[in-house]
């Protein structure tokens, strides 16, 4: 025990002095570095387990028994193996809980390896597929950095709860928790008590995949009216659906969304409405949001038990496939250990952050950090602070793109296209009836820009609002728009500058591809969604206000009145959020 | 060439491994196995249905949907009962929710009856506006979420069954 106690003040010593900073550069350890802790792992199977979800009647829940506990527990332990004592290094562990989504449910071979399954309320014990196992590549890691990590099964859910589908998901989640909760309240886990004392329940986060994705977002907003609420801090979507009838909300805590462009199953790209609704302008309460749009990354390769044995590398006797389903055609694609290199770096760095209090790690996810251990050039993110000031929300009803959310004006003379537009696909929360592009995979109200020889674009800032130097960033969102059969292409440079109420602006523009960069297209085509193709998808660009203040351009911080937008060559996009943000 | 189906795609399985795969599909023939077998090459985002029944119900408590501000509750609805076939429908990508369309109004599976020995699967859906839809308009259940809309021409011509108010059964009590 001494020992393991050495081990963890040394590193934690380790970590205190590589973090010392020399002129803002930071040496931190990669977020998912293998930790000190040994790692403790048990299984929990109570075949009741789960009480309170299933209603005979229909009215409050699905008539289907929902009653299975089953899952996969890994945590910092005194020494390696099965039901091990809990680490006594640190009092209480920070909880991670990771929930799957939809996937055959029964093994139909039993034998693997195999893609033959299928959905079943009845399928025998044996061939139950675990797919909540697909995690342990990140529930070990983060283990060992000291989380209490759990994944769970939702076998019981898998065959389709219809109009409960998504509720149940959500509901699961929350029996667990309070079954953690009581576990370490009482020391009433299976395992002998080990957990008692052990669990910090003040520090949850939640991580769901697929339909899972839509049920942790359910889950922290069905939190808020439980009898019996738990403190969830941060919530991560992989790959998420958004497809209750009534949709769910971010409200509670901050929000990552990490979605791969070469998805062949949730092709329609609609978790992306779930960011787009969190959090909004004009919210009394809210957090920061983030989405890292993974160029080559599809649905199942971030869960090795949806992944093929080609790809995983060993047997896979669990039904997993490459997802790219009804012939997809793409041009870039991730290895599947590359897409869970991208899975444990981001999702690890999102939960340390918020778990362990590690807040450097937030310049992963506004793209400033690239951590050597993923392909970032793959990684497009967009980040967006609880602190931010909307110039312009693009939010009006009907729209008008001539005068920004702060009432000043909007110009944009020789642009072809200068309009407000319903950038969306399908399913739409606004009122029906808005000039919709369809080209745009989201569900917000947006400035559609064309042009054929460069222009400028200009939104003014009235007087009340002029100060901004209580921000550093200028951030947009913005997405490139193509038409015609998928191809290659560039992505889009906008020249961005600021300019105060004595005219003075930044020396030179800001280049929005030396910040962020806003990528042509990814290039996919056929599938299940035919029409899928040159998704447009909005990305954040963040440019430091000191950029414009440099050089002693004299720009005052304190009286901003406009901000300019000028574009080169020809082309088309969307725009969205024009914030100053921290 | 890529994979097509997923999830479900054929492959190569040893001899003995064949013979059971074969012994199981032949079971599924025969309507005893319980699970859904390997989904067929059809890439289709549509799949075809079957009218079963449409009636007007008053359920016995409010159904409350969702949370929230948006959260709905209705006590009555039509409540349309349309039949697929299973192996179509588990074909589909596994996260994607067939939507149905009649007309451009899209509807929601409220719930699948999923029987182990069919091999058909039936879906309810709750229709709260049932009077706004419009007679004569085609089914079509889809995971080309929106393309109704997008699209109409797509579905203008489509074969299948359509909605038809005269079919509506009313088994609401009777008001004295």
């Amino acid at each position: 025990m001494v020992h393991q106690f050495g081990q963890v003040l040394a590193w934690t010593l380790a970590s205190l002095l590589l973090s010392g900073c020399a002129h803002r550069l930071w040496v931190f350890e990669g977020p998912s570095t293998l930790g000190p802790f040994p790692v403790g792992q048990v299984e929990l199977n109570e075949p009741n387990g789960i009480s309170g979800i299933t209603d005979p009647t229909g009215l409050t829940g699905p008539t289907q028994n929902v009653a299975l506990a089953w899952a996969r527990i890994m945590y910092p332990a005194a020494t390696v193996g099965t039901g091990t004592p809990v680490s006594a290094v640190r009092a209480r562990y920070p909880v991670a809980l990771f929930l799957h989504g939809r996937h055959f449910n029964c093994d139909n071979d039993g034998s693997g390896p195999g893609l033959v399954g299928g959905y079943s309320f009845n399928c025998p014990v044996a061939n139950r597929i675990p797919s909540h196992e697909g995690y342990n590549y990140m529930m070990e890691r983060l283990a060992s950095q000291g989380i209490f990590s759990i994944s769970i099964s939702a076998h019981d859910i898998q065959p389709g709860l219809g109009a409960w589908d998504y509720d149940a998901r959500g509901r699961l989640i929350l029996k667990f928790l309070d079954k953690l909760n009581d576990w370490t309240i009482n020391g009433t886990d299976p395992f002998g008590g080990i957990f008692k004392g052990k669990l910090n329940m003040s520090r949850i986060a939640l991580s769901g995949h697929s339909r899972g994705g839509e049920g942790v977002v359910a889950a922290q907003q069905l939190n808020k009216t439980s009898p019996t609420p738990h403190s969830i801090v941060a919530v991560n979507a992989i790959a998420p659906t958004d497809q209750n009838a009534v949709a769910y909300l971010m409200t509670e805590a901050p929000y990552f969304l990490l979605v791969g462009a070469r998805d062949g199953d949730v092709a329609n790209m609609q978790g992306f409405r779930t960011y787009d609704r969190a959090y909004p302008d004009g919210a009394a309460v809210r957090y920061p949001k983030s989405v890292a749009w993974v160029y080559g990354a599809n649905h199942n390769y971030f869960n090795t038990i949806w992944t093929d044995s080609a790809a995983l590398g060993t047997p896979n006797p669990w039904a997993g496939s490459t997802d790219d389903g009804g012939s997809l055609t793409v041009t870039q694609k991730l290895t599947a250990a590359e897409q869970r290199e991208v899975a444990l770096v981001t999702i690890m760095a999102f939960f340390r952050q918020h778990l362990q209090g590690i807040k450097a790690y937030r310049e992963i996810f506004t793209g400033r950090w690239k951590p050597a251990a993923m392909p970032n050039q793959f990684v497009f993110w967009t980040y967006q602070d609880s602190r931010r000031k909307a110039v312009d929300n693009l939010e009006r009803i009907p729209p008008n793109a001539t005068q920004n959310t702060l009432l000043g004006a909007v110009t944009a003379p020789g642009f072809t296209t200068f309009e407000e537009r319903l950038l969306n696909f399908d399913s739409s929360r606004y009122p029906p009836g808005l000039p919709t592009d369809f080209a745009f995979f989201h569900d917000t109200l947006g400035l559609k820009l064309a042009w054929a020889a460069p222009q400028t674009y200009t939104t003014n800032i009235p007087s009340p609002h002029r100060n901004v130097s209580q921000y550093r960033y200028l951030t947009i969102r913005a997405a490139k728009k193509v038409s015609g059969p998928p191809t290659a292409g560039p992505g889009v440079a906008l020249f961005i500058n600021i300019e105060d109420g004595a005219g003075r602006t930044g020396l030179v523009a800001a280049r929005s591809d030396e910040f962020d960069p806003i990528p042509h297209p990814y290039q996919r085509s056929g599938g299940w969604c035919g029409s899928c193709t040159n998704q447009a998808q909005l990305k954040g660009v963040r440019i430091p206000l000191r950029f414009f203040t440099k050089n002693n351009s004299g720009v005052s911080l304190k009286d901003i009145v406009k901000i300019t937008i000028r574009t080169e060559g020809s082309g088309e996009l969307g725009l969205d959020d024009i914030e100053f943000g921290r | 060439m890529l994979k097509i189906a997923a999830h479900h795609a054929p492959h190569l399985l040893a001899p003995r491994q064949s013979a059971i795969v074969i012994l199981l599909l032949c079971i599924a023939i025969y309507g005893s196995d319980g699970v859904a077998q390997p989904a067929t090459t059809k890439v289709s985002p549509d799949v075809d249905v079957t009218f079963v029944s449409a009636e007007i119900i008053r359920f016995p408590a409010p159904i409350r949907l969702g949370t929230g501000p948006a959260a709905m509750a209705y006590e009555e609805a039509l409540v349309l009962k349309l039949r697929v076939d299973r192996q179509v429908f588990d074909a589909l990508p596994p996260s994607m929710d067939p939507y149905l369309y009649i007309g451009r109004r899209e509807f929601r599976i409220f719930h699948i009856d999923r029987v182990d020995n069919r091999n058909d699967l039936t879906l309810t859906f709750h229709i709260a506006n049932w009077t706004q839809l419009d007679d004569g308009a085609a089914y079509v259940l889809t995971i080309d979420h929106g393309a109704p809309g997008r699209d109409p021409g797509r579905y203008a011509r489509v074969a299948g069954p359509r909605f038809n108010r005269s079919v509506i059964v009313d088994k609401r009590p009777k008001r004295e």
